[in-house]
């Protein structure tokens, strides 16, 4: 039988990213509001972009 | 998770005047557990006029006292109309029952024209959840406090389109004390 290795894929996904590097910082925080404006911010641009497309 | 499109959040009492949603009406045209939810604040006007908006695109609109509203602190450059849903211009995308948002020039050349909906008001910037954020500004879960939190209602052409600024708030919060007694018997 042989033996398969998976190896991560990085992601190329913003949304996701940012999600996973929010998770890295502590909850409340300053980095963590900074984080969620970014995410906010990106998630109101996809929506513009597909409006305007 | 139960779409929540159509739905108003309406800004709790306690809410303080330094925070931007204080006292604010917000429709949800958007909602998606992987990629967030999108809504337009319907009380706050702003400065500028939908003429203005128009002479800067080149556009003569005739008159000068529709004004633009504040949709929202993110992404406060962009301008989107939102309508009811029996008139379109070339991008026009549905936005809820019997809504529709529209995002284009042959927009203010039909208003210009007279070619209007039969409701319909002009926003500039909108507000934006991360995923599973307004969930947790629902229930006040840290970091969100429970004046994070939100009343809802569903939202109707009248509360959306009959009443501006405070009242409109007043309105819905009304509203959404029947709604849940109703949804009592």
């Amino acid at each position: 039988m042989g033996k398969g290795s998976r190896t991560e894929q990085p992601t190329n996904d913003r949304l996701v990213l940012l999600v996973e590097q929010q998770k890295q910082t502590k909850e409340g925080s300053a980095a963590w509001y900074s984080y969620q404006q970014e995410i906010n911010q990106l998630i109101a641009e996809r929506y513009l972009q597909m409006l305007n497309t | 998770m139960t779409s929540r499109i159509g739905t108003l959040l309406i800004s709790h009492p306690n809410l303080t005047s330094a925070d931007w949603f204080y006292r604010s009406v917000i429709y949800i045209y958007a909602d998606s557990e992987k990629d967030g939810t999108l809504g337009i604040c319907f009380n706050k006007d702003s400065d500028f006029t939908l003429q203005q908006l128009c002479t800067d695109k080149g556009i003569i609109y005739p008159e000068s006292y529709t004004r633009i509203n504040q949709g929202g602190p993110v992404s406060q450059s962009s301008v989107i109309m939102f309508h009811t849903h029996e008139w379109f211009s070339s991008n026009t995308i549905e936005a809820g029952p019997g809504y529709c948002l529209s995002s284009d020039l042959m927009m203010f050349e039909k208003l210009a024209l007279g070619d209007q909906p039969a409701y319909w008001k002009i926003f500039s910037g909108l507000c934006a959840w991360g995923p599973g954020q307004l969930d947790k500004e629902l229930q006040g879960q840290f970091p969100y406090k429970p004046t994070n939190s939100w009343l809802t209602a569903t939202a109707s052409d009248s509360i959306l389109f009959e009443y501006e600024g405070e009242e409109q708030w007043e309105k819905a919060v009304e509203l959404s004390s029947q709604q849940m007694i109703d949804s009592y018997f």
